[in-house]
């Protein structure tokens, strides 16, 4: 069963659980926690997409965890763009 | 900066299908790495990890085939990304402080401007009211005194020239 561990300082954990969510219909997903990182275990996934699943779900979390963090700073600086 | 150069500032290592660089965050702030990681999620797959304290492992795995030169390639673009977040980063925190100054200044003059206003209502109501263009002109002006020691005779008291 494929794992991923995403280290919290440098990915959004509540991103991880979000994208979790949308990738349930290829794989069951369990999502669990410590204080410093968070671990994704793939379960039951879909022969069709278990070569890049976990690839693809590291780079969704990354841009979501990006995204978020522009928009947390765009509202912390008043930025309307 | 050549690529060779910045290679050996960034140490980096391929296996032929990926590459890892290992980035000291002392030097690569965090956004920095994340900025830059978010412009390869097209071209590669992109994973994040702590090795160390204060050390980011960024490893890219291209999405089509690839070779040991292409994944060289790749790291160099990265490291040269890295320079240009860098440096938004750098640029982005050193005019923090000026943009925080523009937000205040903004809130503020909120207030002065409705002061302004103010003031310039009161000032038609006493002194320009009775003025439809509300322009101030020269002849509307008041003339000094006559009298006055120290300026010259008033137009009309000047003595005739002497024949």
């Amino acid at each position: 069963m494929p794992e991923l561990m995403l280290h919290k300082s440098l990915y959004d954990a509540a991103v991880v659980h979000q994208v979790a969510r949308l990738y349930e219909g290829v794989a069951t997903i369990a999502v669990d926690e410590d204080p410093h990182a968070v671990t994704v275990r793939f379960d039951d996934v879909d022969p069709d997409v278990a070569d890049v699943l976990v690839d693809h779900f590291g780079n969704h979390v990354l841009v979501e965890t990006v995204k978020q963090a522009n928009a947390a700073e765009q509202v912390l600086m008043g930025d309307s763009r | 900066m050549s690529d060779d150069a910045l290679q050996d500032e960034i140490a980096f290592v391929e296996d032929g299908r990926r590459v890892a660089l290992t980035l000291d965050e002392e030097l690569y702030p965090r956004d920095a790495i994340l900025g830059a990681a978010y412009l390869f999620v097209d071209r590669a797959w992109v994973f994040l990890s702590r090795p160390g304290d204060r050390q980011v492992e960024v490893r890219l795995k291209p999405k089509g085939d690839t070779d040991s030169a292409a994944l060289e390639a790749l790291a160099g673009e990265f490291a040269n990304e890295l320079l240009n977040q860098v440096l938004r980063v750098r640029i982005g925190e050193s005019t923090g402080r000026i943009r925080e100054y523009y937000m205040a200044r903004a809130f503020f003059s909120t207030t002065t401007q409705s002061s302004i206003d103010q003031l310039l209502a009161e000032l038609d109501e006493e002194e320009l009211a009775d003025d439809d263009l509300e322009i101030s002109v020269p002849w509307d002006t008041p003339e000094p005194a006559a009298d006055t020691p120290d300026e010259g005779p008033a137009v009309g008291d000047e003595e005739p020239p002497r024949a």
